[in-house]
Order: structure tokens, then sequence, then C-alpha cells
């Protein structure tokens, strides 16, 4: 029953990049890929963590996605909320006008992505997106950030964070095919985006967003491997 | 893992940026305002200007994660990249200084001499405000650090730049002036103690309603705050920015008996050059140590410099080292400034 299951699900991971390749022919002339989480599927396994870094080659210590933990309520009536966050990939984004050498911008698809081969790394957009979303890479000496892991992407399959999501918290897909998972996600469930007040239009949804963010003093402890520690709010 | 990306070495870049736009404005105030009593000083101030203009980008090419593409800011500049407009300016405000300084040393006596360094100051002026504003507006425009997201910041960038040019202006004045046996012109000091007081009356009034309006924000926001203006920022901001670098001279320079001892104007200017170095310090240091552990939970953490590695003290103290031989180059290789002096005797 075991092996069986385990062959299946292997089957499963072979099939699904010819899946998606095959639906991203058929469906998209024009892509604009946006990500969905559902908060209230997520559980804090930290498989898209590991595997963004082990895919991307993320230095230690530093992170293109990672999970936060919210601890909320008193013992023993105490629930956890987990917040997966990532570049959102925003419209507006703080962090494309301030590149001084224009190392980084918006494609077309939606995706904000980085110019390696002419970041200078002086890190103004680390600074300036409100997100925390950008690190400095001390490995190759240029900012780094998500980018949907673009060469999955280019041969047809999701981002790595997405297809190790054991909980099918990450939807991902063409938000201009009615027929996509993210556009159904989209259209039937409420959805949020990280603060929106900042106007940098994230394009990464959330479901289930207020019991991560709506947290007043006292009211919860933060773990955040990016920070390290445990912090009280 | 949490770090400051920004860290001692951006700290010293705005310090010689801003010092060298204030000796510039002090040079060319007898040119353009008339003010010929500092005319004293008035080549010093413009070495002094060059020479700091020169080191000023070390640190920061030292900084990037790529130094070897540091050109890319001059071959692919960003109109939109407040930091974009470093290039630009940097290399007009060098050109101007230091065709003002061959014009000095060796045009003297042409007919165009004036008329000529005339324009190149109406120009430099207008370069060397920008240049350092530009970099408050760096700061003053990334709405993600709710230390540096004010308009105040690249206005007290433009006032404590006038204010740490004309301190270091004063400070050399007596400094090279006792060395080399010459008459401390009073006369001049009490100009160069007006404009260091007026300017740096409206730097603290400008700072201090920043920081008074920050006690009225949100709690949320205060409270990481208030953490780090009483604890990370205890001694650097409220000891050294506001009291050792601001109140104190403020107090002191309101007196002319203040200059009739060069040490005390030497002393106010040495406590004034920490004070903005602090300013400097606070703001971006500063505004990296909230940094946010999850969406509107904000927490502080703290920033200790090195001796050694980048930033360390010994890469601050080689830049400053780079800085007083490009200065005392200056002074050997342009040595007009003790020509002028003889000549206003």
């Amino acid at each position: 029953m075991v092996e069986l299951a385990e062959s299946r699900f292997i089957k499963l991971q072979e099939e699904l990049p010819r899946l998606f390749n095959r639906w991203i022919e058929k469906k998209s002339a024009n892509p604009r890929w946006v990500m969905v989480i559902d908060l209230t599927r997520c559980v804090g396994c930290y498989s898209c963590q590991a595997s963004c870094k082990m895919e991307n080659g993320v230095p230690y210590e530093y992170f293109r996605t990672h999970v936060e933990v919210i601890e909320r309520g008193t013992y023993p009536n105490v629930r956890r909320v987990f917040l997966p966050r990532l570049c959102n990939h925003c419209d507006n984004p703080s962090c494309v006008p301030v590149c001084p050498v224009g190392a980084t911008y918006k494609r077309e698809d939606g995706i904000v992505v980085v110019d390696y081969e002419r970041c200078i790394g002086c890190g103004y957009c680390v600074q300036a997106c409100p997100y925390g979303a950008r690190y400095s890479n001390p490995e190759t000496g240029t900012v780094d950030k998500c980018d949907y892991c673009l060469h999955k992407l280019s041969d047809g399959e999701v981002p790595a964070c997405v297809s190790n999501c054991m909980g099918g918290a990450r939807i991902f897909g063409d938000v201009n095919d009615p027929e996509s998972p993210v556009s159904k996600v989209l259209s039937s469930k409420a959805v949020a985006t990280l603060k929106p007040e900042t106007g940098n239009d994230p394009r990464v949804y959330y479901v289930g967003l207020e019991e991560a963010t709506k947290i007043g003093p006292g009211e919860a402890i933060v773990i955040n491997p990016k920070v390290g520690g445990v912090i009280r709010t | 893992m949490t770090e400051i990306l920004w860290g001692s070495l951006i700290t010293v870049y705005p310090f010689f940026s801003g010092i060298a736009a204030g000796a510039y404005i002090v040079s060319i105030l007898p040119v353009l305002f008339k003010r010929e009593e500092l005319k004293e000083f008035s080549l010093l101030a413009l070495l002094i200007a060059w020479a700091t203009l020169i080191t000023a980008p070390i640190p920061l090419v030292f900084h990037l994660g790529s130094p070897w593409r540091a050109g890319n800011i001059f071959i692919f500049p960003q109109s939109t990249s407040p930091m974009a407009l470093f290039g630009y300016l940097w290399i007009i405000f060098l050109i101007i200084s230091t065709t003002t300084i061959i014009i000095y040393n060796w045009f003297s006596n042409t007919a165009w001499f004036r008329s000529t360094v005339t324009a190149l100051s109406v120009i430099g002026i207008v370069i060397s405000i920008l240049f350092s504003g530009y970099v408050g507006f760096i700061f003053g425009s990334t709405k993600s650090k709710e230390l540096w997201y004010t308009p105040i910041v690249p206005i007290s960038f433009v006032l404590s730049a006038i204010v740490s040019g004309a301190a270091l202006v004063g400070l050399l004045y007596i400094l090279i002036w006792r060395i080399s046996r010459l008459r401390i012109d009073i006369q001049a000091l009490n100009s160069l103690r007006k404009i260091i007081w007026w300017t740096l009356l409206l730097d603290v009034v400008f700072v201090s309603s920043e920081f008074i309006v920050k006690t009225y924000h949100p709690a949320a926001v205060w409270r990481p705050l208030s953490e780090l203006f009483f604890r990370h920022l205890g001694l650097s901001y409220l000891g050294i920015q506001l009291i050792i670098g601001g109140i104190i001279p403020l107090i002191v320079l309101l007196f002319k008996k203040s200059i009739s001892s060069p040490s005390i104007m030497s002393l106010m200017s040495i406590l004034i050059l920490a004070g903005v170095f602090a300013y400097r310090w606070n703001l971006i240091i500063g505004g990296q140590l909230v940094i946010e552990a999850s969406p509107y939970v904000y927490t502080t953490i703290s920033y200790v410099v090195g001796l050694l590695g980048e930033g360390g003290i010994l890469w601050i103290t080689s830049i400053f080292l780079v800085w007083a031989f490009l200065l005392s180059l200056a002074l050997v290789i342009f040595p007009r400034w003790k020509v002028e002096v003889k000549l206003h005797d």
C-alpha cells in the first residue's frame, strides 16, 4: 500500500511539469503570474523555505522565501498561524525606481527580476522594499530575491515552493487565464494583500490574512527565521 | 539573520559629501555675496572641499557588493533613482572645484578671471546644495523605514552640510594658521561664527521638531522608535547629536567673545563635527535598527562597529587618513591660499 502510494506520488511529481507546460501552451499567450497563499491550508512545514533555498542556492541565513510563525493566545488556548513571505512582485514596486542602474525591473508577465550582470550591489532596493523581500547576496555581490523560479517557469514548471507545498497552500498560475487555479481561487475566496497602504499594489494574495496581521499589543509572539529569536508584540 | 546592510562606511559618505558641499559654499561667499572678510580662508575652504570631494566616494565603492561594476552608475543611470544622481553631481562638482582652484592658482591675473570664477560659483552653489541634498533625499524618500521617511531629511542634510563644512574650515583655519605662524583674522572668524550659528540653529530646530512629531506617531510605531532613541541611540542621539553637537555650540557661539580665544572656537568646531557625524550615524544606522518581525510587528536590533573587517574602525581611520593626505597634497600643489592671505594682510 505504501509502495503504491509512493509510486503514484513519484509519478505525479514527474507528470506535474508536463501538465503545467501543456497548460501554459494551451491557455496563455500573454500570461501574468500571481501567487495565492491560503493560510488556512498552511501547516508550517517549512518545505517551501527549504526547497527554495535548495533550488536557488540561497546562502546560509538568507532567504528568498520564509515562514513567519505567529503564536496567539495563552495556554491552554493557543493557536499558531503561519505566514509564508516572499517577494510580492508588486505592480507599483518601490524597489524598481530606486535602482541607480536600472538593474531591477518588472517583466510583462508580472515578475520583478534582478539583472545580475548589471546590479552593483548598492542595496538601495533592499532598503526600499517595504516587505523585506530582498537581500544582499554575499556570495555573488548582487542583490537577490524571489523570481518565481524563473528557470523552472521557462521549462514549464511551477516554482519550487509551490511544487513542494504539502498542504497545497501555495497556488500559482496565470491570472489572465480564467481557468487557472489562481483565477478560480481569486474569484471564489476573499483574499487580501500585505500592507496595501504602501501603495505598492502587491500581487501575492493571501486567504485568511487577517488572523496573521491583526495583532494587538501583547497578543502574540512572532518567530521569524530572518530576525532570529522570539518577538513579543 | 539580521544585519545592517548600510553600515559605518555608508555613514562616512554623507559626512564627507556634506563637508565638501559646506566648505565649497563657504569658499564662494566672497565671490557671490561680497563677504570680503571671508576671503581670508576662501581658498583654504576650496581646497578642503576638493580633497573631501575626492575622498567621498571611497567608502561608497568599498561598500558595494560588486565594486568592479561601480562604473555602471555612469553608464546606465536610471533617472527615477536619487542615487543615480550621484555620478553626475559628483563629476560636475569635481570639475567646477578643480577648475576654480586652477584658475585661482595660475590664471588670477587674466582679464576673464573674475567673470569666470563668478560663473563657476553660481553653478557650483547649485551643484553643492544638490550634492548634499540628494543624499538626504535617498533616505527621505524611502517609505519602508520609519526613521528615514520624512521631507525634513533632505533639508537638514543641506543645513548640517553647511554647518559641518564651515566648522571644519574654521577648525583647520585656526590650526593651519597657527602652524604657519600667520595672524588669525578675528573679523573673518566672527563672520564664520555667525554662519555656523544660524545654520546650526535651523538644523537643530528641524531635527528636534522631527523628533517631537515622531513621539505623536501611533503607539506601534513610536514604541520601537522610543526604544531606538532612548536605548540604542541614547548617547549618540540625545548626547552627541543634540546636546554636545547642537545645544552647547549654540549657547557658546551665541557670544562674540567665544572667538576671542581660537581654542574655544576650535573646540566648538570639533563638537559640531562630532554632532553632524552622529546625525549621519543615527539616521543611517538607526533607521535600520528598527526591523519588522512580521507585518506591523516591529522590534529593534543592535549594531556594533568592529575593529577589522568591512566598515571597521581601521577602515574608517584609513579613509580619514587618505583625506588628510589629499588635503596636505592640495595645500602643497596649490599654494595660492598662502599668497592670498599675504595679499589680504
